[in-house]
Formats: structure tokens, C-alpha cells, sequence
């Protein structure tokens, strides 16, 4: 018994759904999704815009606006987020579940020096005080690879570049030294040099602290390089969860192999770049059958008709296509 | 560009005047300022008394520097209590929303509704005549205008990510609203502020013209304006007087905010 409570994910997300409730009716935007976040691993949730990848990010900070609705449970090292009262929650958020933003200028507040900021975070949560609160603060912006941290403390976000804005808000997450990080696109608004230097970060936050993160991106290049294992998502619904490279080398969902397809090349230099035909379902359609049938190459009459279920085809290898076995 | 700022400068020097006035009088003022001479009765302005002298033979001057004291402090007390309340008020119906934020505006638009001075006039004559009473009656009119500007301010600012981040962070609601949301929306409440304080001034000397403020020997320039009309035919310089502060303190604030919003626009 003992062995099993050790052994179990930090994060299992169970049978997730989440709608939102409008006056033109209610729309869904996660679908009954599963998955599980390891200790110490990093887990992508890749797709397209719109298929429910924040939205379920937001669902584990339980920061969702007041008109959705959730069912299912998310059960975080014992405890179920779902339930909990809204200052369990409270206390959790920045403490042992924290969050990385998109945008670091927007994500942080203008008028408040960053210094500061960091520190709000240890204010919340520990029993630091005065210097030594200083000092920890110095300490966590010397770690995420910040220079001359007693002098940034003293910034405005303004006064900063992009990439050491990231890094602040990096550090406001890892500040306590969560047991969870949720990197929502941290660098899609970096330029590409920076971007790796983030990517490194955390990596090393990872390995280092222990920390375990989902990684949110739409792009398969960052994903691969950063996670140990990736879960697609596709309209709502989580169409295969596989570890990193047996996903690149065995895609089993015809949607992860046309994204794979249309990952730009060099040998595919000069030739035209594949796209998937079709655009993803609007949240207001409601398919009774499989949601990427429309535009599947491989789609047939049943999938038209019924949702197919996950099969597995592996360790931690699931993929929710009916012909999930024989794709190549 | 330029052009734009002067009437921030036009209202800061009035002000700033008025103010250094009010200052002086705390200490100094000609004479005392209900020192009656039968013999100086409706004197015209000369060496003596600049702005001459009332029925009674006050010098006019002192009651006018006296008087400013009354409206800083009416302004400014009625200006804290309405931004106070409405800050507040605002700050809950624009951050949490729904039935709550419906409640407390339809509320406000209802007080919005009711005619200020109709309301001032209900509130003294219920709860007696009085400089403490005609306060609060100017504070609780200037509450709406307070909350409606807040709530504006919070329902934009509660969307950004720097609030989400705040909330991720564990932060409570009480805290994200007043150390991280209100700073940020801050200085167009700072222009309500100013706009706010020239007309309670305004409102505390048209109460004080009727008779239902600032109570005699108190002076103050609405009661000055008052007790000035029966004598306009015979010395208009007295009633002149206090007109003339009365516009300079609500053209002064009104320069003031407006310049205020104009550096505001620039910035943005």
C-alpha cells in the first residue's frame, strides 16, 4: 500500500471536462481528457489554438472564469483541486502549483519593482522576514541566471528586456520552490536566441529543484527538445499520449502524424510545406463521431459515427484512433 | 503639445495661491475676522482694507482668508469621504461582478439620479444645520461618480495577465484589488478627485448661500455671497469678493484635473 502512494503521479487529471456556460448555450472545451504528470518530468500539452490546452491549465489553478463548469477529478499528490475550498486552493497557488505566463511585460505588474514581485511570493507563503527575505529574493534571481540581482531588484519591468522579464517571471514561480510548474507558451514571445536560454532554465529547474512542469506550445521543435513525454490534444478531446521520442518516431493518431508533417524541414527545402486540409471544429459544433474525422486521410464510415476509445499500444503509449495499431 | 499643458500650470499656480492664502490665514489675517468698527461700515476698498469692509465693518479680506479655510476643508474632507466610499464600492462591483456589481451601480444610479443639492437639502434639514452635516451630504453625493471611474478601471485591469499572475501567486482578492489593481488605475481617479473637490466647494457655498452651512460667525464665501445680496446696490465690492474666490477655486480645480488627464493622454 505504502508503495503505491510513492509511486503515483504528482498530477493525475481524470475524466476532465470543462464547458462554458453563455446565454447562447453551453459550449465544451475540454472533454473528458486523462493524464498523469510524474514526478520530475516534464509534460507537453501540444495542438492547435483553441483546443483546450490553457483552458485546462487554468482548470488545474482552478482559475477559471466564473461560467465554466468542470467535472472530474484533479487529484494533486493526494488532494482533489476540483473540491477544495477556495483558500486550500489559494494557499496552494504560488506555493506548490505556480504558473508561468506567454507575455513577461504584460504578465507582470508595471508599477511594482520586480524585486518586489518575487518577493510578494515569499511573503505569501513563507515565514521570511525583512533581510533574510531580501536575500532569498537575491538569491532566487542569481539562480534563474539573473545578473547583478541587487540592482535589478530595484527595476521596473519596463526597464528590462524581454528575456530577463521571463526570468523574473520565472523566478516568481519557482520562488517556493513548487513541486509543479505550468509553462503556458513561456517562449513564444521570446526571439529564438532567448528562447533557448529559457528552455535551458528550465531544464535545469527541473533537474535541479525537482520540479515537475507542463509544457504548453503549439510548437513540436520546443516540445521535443524540453519534454519527457508529450499529450496531444485536438479539439477538446487528448488524442495520444505517448513519451517524447516514441512519439516523434511512431506518431499512431493521424492528427499527431500530419502535425509531424508539417513541421518545416531542410530536406523538404524548396518543396511546399504540408498543412493539415480543413480547419479545427468550432467549439459550437458538436460531432458525434471522432472530432478529426473530417479531416483525416484515413477516416472511414465508423469513424464518422462513433468516438473511438484509447488503445494501447505501449508503455504510457495511448493513442484514441481505431487504427491506432496498424498506422505507420 | 505645449499648448496642453497650460492649463495644468493655470491650475496648479491658483491653487497653489489659494492654498498659501489659507495657509497665512491659519496664522495671520489683517484684522480679526469678527472685529466689527460702526465707524467703517461698506467702506470701498482703499490702503486699509484692500477688498473694503461688510455691513458690520469686518474687514473683507480677513473673511475672505478665513473663508478659504472652510472650503479646503470642506473639499478636502467631503473629497475623502466620497472618494473613500466610492474607491470601495467601485473597486468591489468592477472586481467580483455579476448580481453584486448590478446591485451596487444601479444603486449608485439612483443617488446619480437625485438632484445633489435636493439631497443636501433632505440631509441637513434631517439631521440639523452644520458644517459636519453638509460635509457628509457633499462626500455621499460624490460617491457615485468615485465608483463608476473605479469600476471602469477595475473591470479592464481585472482581465490583464499581470492580475492573473498575482492570482496564480496565491495572492487574496482583498490584496490584488487594493496593492496591485487600484495603483494602476489610480490617476484617472486622482482627475475625479480634482473635479470632485471644486464642486463640493461649489455645493458647500450654494448650501452656506442658503443659509444651511457654514454657520454665522463662521465666514465662508457662499454665507458671504448671502449676506453681500441684500447690500449689492449699496457696495457691490462685498458681494464681488467671495464671487470672484468662488470661481477662482472651481476654475482652479477644473484647470487642474483637466490638465491632469491631458498628461494622462499623452502617456498613453
Amino acid at each position: 500500500m505504502e508503495r503505491i502512494i510513492s509511486d503515483r503521479a504528482l498530477l493525475q487529471v481524470r475524466d476532465l471536462n470543462i464547458s462554458f456556460t453563455t446565454a447562447k448555450g453551453d459550449f465544451p472545451a475540454v472533454r473528458g481528457i486523462s493524464f498523469d504528470v510524474g514526478r520530475n518530468s516534464i509534460v507537453g500539452l501540444v495542438g492547435e489554438s483553441g483546443c483546450g490546452k490553457s483552458v485546462t491549465a487554468l482548470a488545474i489553478m482552478r482559475l477559471l472564469p466564473g461560467n465554466a463548469r468542470l467535472s472530474g477529478t484533479i487529484d494533486f499528490s493526494g488532494r482533489n483541486i476540483v473540491a477544495m475550498h477556495e483558500e486550500e486552493i489559494r494557499k496552494l497557488r504560488g506555493s506548490e502549483i505556480s504558473m508561468i505566463f506567454q507575455e513577461p511585460l504584460t504578465s507582470l505588474n508595471p508599477l511594482w519593482k520586480v524585486g518586489r514581485q518575487i518577493d510578494e511570493n515569499l511573503k505569501m507563503h513563507t515565514e521570511l522576514k525583512g533581510d533574510d527575505r531580501f536575500q532569498s529574493v537575491v538569491d532566487i534571481m542569481r539562480d534563474v541566471g539573473l545578473p547583478d540581482p541587487e540592482r535589478l531588484y530595484h527595476k521596473y519591468p519596463h526597464e528590462l528586456s524581454g528575456g530577463m522579464r521571463q526570468r523574473i517571471a520565472i523566478a516568481i514561480a519557482v520562488a517556493c520552490r513548487p513541486a509543479l510548474i505550468i509553462a503556458d507558451e513561456p517562449t513564444t514571445a521570446l526571439d529564438v536566441t532567448i528562447q533557448a536560454q529559457i528552455l535551458q532554465l528550465l531544464k535545469d529547474i527541473n533537474r535541479e529543484k525537482g520540479s515537475s512542469i507542463i509544457f504548453i506550445s503549439h510548437n513540436f521543435g520546443i516540445i521535443r527538445e524540453i519534454c519527457t513525454s508529450i499529450c496531444v490534444m485536438y479539439a477538446g478531446h487528448l488524442v495520444e499520449i505517448a513519451p517524447t521520442e516514441k512519439l516523434f518516431c511512431e506518431p499512431r493518431h493521424p492528427y499527431t502524424i500530419g502535425l509531424m508533417k508539417a513541421i518545416p524541414k531542410t530536406d523538404s527545402k524548396g518543396k511546399e510545406l504540408y498543412d493539415i486540409p480543413g480547419k479545427v471544429p468550432s467549439i459550437t459544433d458538436t460531432l458525434p463521431g471522432c472530432p478529426f474525422e473530417p479531416r483525416c486521410e484515413y477516416a472511414f464510415e465508423r469513424c464518422k459515427r462513433e468516438l473511438p476509445q484509447f488503445e494501447v499500444l505501449g508503455e504510457q503509449h495511448e493513442s484514441r484512433c481505431f487504427l491506432a495499431g496498424e498506422l505507420r | 503639445m505645449k499648448r496642453k499643458r497650460v492649463s495644468l500650470y493655470i491650475g496648479i499656480s491658483i491653487i497653489a495661491s489659494l492654498l498659501a492664502m489659507m495657509v497665512v490665514s491659519l496664522f495671520y489675517t489683517p484684522y480679526p475676522v469678527t472685529e466689527m468698527n460702526r465707524d467703517e461700515r461698506f467702506a470701498p476698498p482703499s490702503a486699509n482694507h484692500p477688498l473694503g469692509t461688510d455691513n458690520f465693518g469686518r474687514d473683507v479680506l480677513s473673511r475672505i482668508m478665513k473663508g478659504s479655510q472652510t472650503a479646503f476643508f470642506v473639499g478636502l474632507i467631503a473629497v475623502s469621504v466620497g472618494g473613500l466610499f466610492g474607491v470601495l464600492v467601485g473597486a468591489i462591483a468592477g472586481y467580483f461582478g455579476g448580481m453584486l456589481d448590478e446591485f451596487i451601480m444601479r444603486l449608485m444610479d439612483a443617488m446619480m439620479a437625485f438632484p445633489g443639492i435636493l439631497f443636501a437639502l433632505m440631509f441637513v434639514s434631517i439631521f440639523g444645520v452644520g458644517i459636519r452635516n453638509t460635509i457628509i451630504a457633499i462626500g455621499i453625493m460624490s460617491i457615485p461618480s468615485f465608483a463608476r471611474i473605479t469600476r471602469s478601471g477595475f473591470i479592464q485591469h481585472k482581465e490583464f495577465e499581470y492580475v492573473k499572475n498575482a492570482r496564480v501567486k496565491g495572492v487574496s482578492n482583498f490584496r490584488i484589488m487594493f496593492s496591485h489593481i487600484l495603483p494602476n488605475v489610480l490617476s484617472p481617479i486622482i482627475v475625479a478627485a480634482s473635479m470632485g473637490f471644486s464642486s463640493a466647494v461649489l455645493s458647500e457655498a450654494a448650501l452656506s448661500y442658503l443659509g444651511l452651512g457654514v454657520q454665522p460667525p463662521d465666514p465662508s464665501w457662499g454665507r458671504m455671497l448671502n449676506e453681500s445680496q441684500v447690500f449689492i446696490t449699496l457696495s457691490p465690492w462685498y458681494t464681488i469678493a467671495p464671487g470672484i474666490f468662488i470661481t477662482l477655486i472651481v476654475l482652479g480645480f477644473n484647470f487642474l484635473g483637466d490638465g491632469i488627464a491631458d498628461l494622462q493622454d499623452r502617456q498613453q
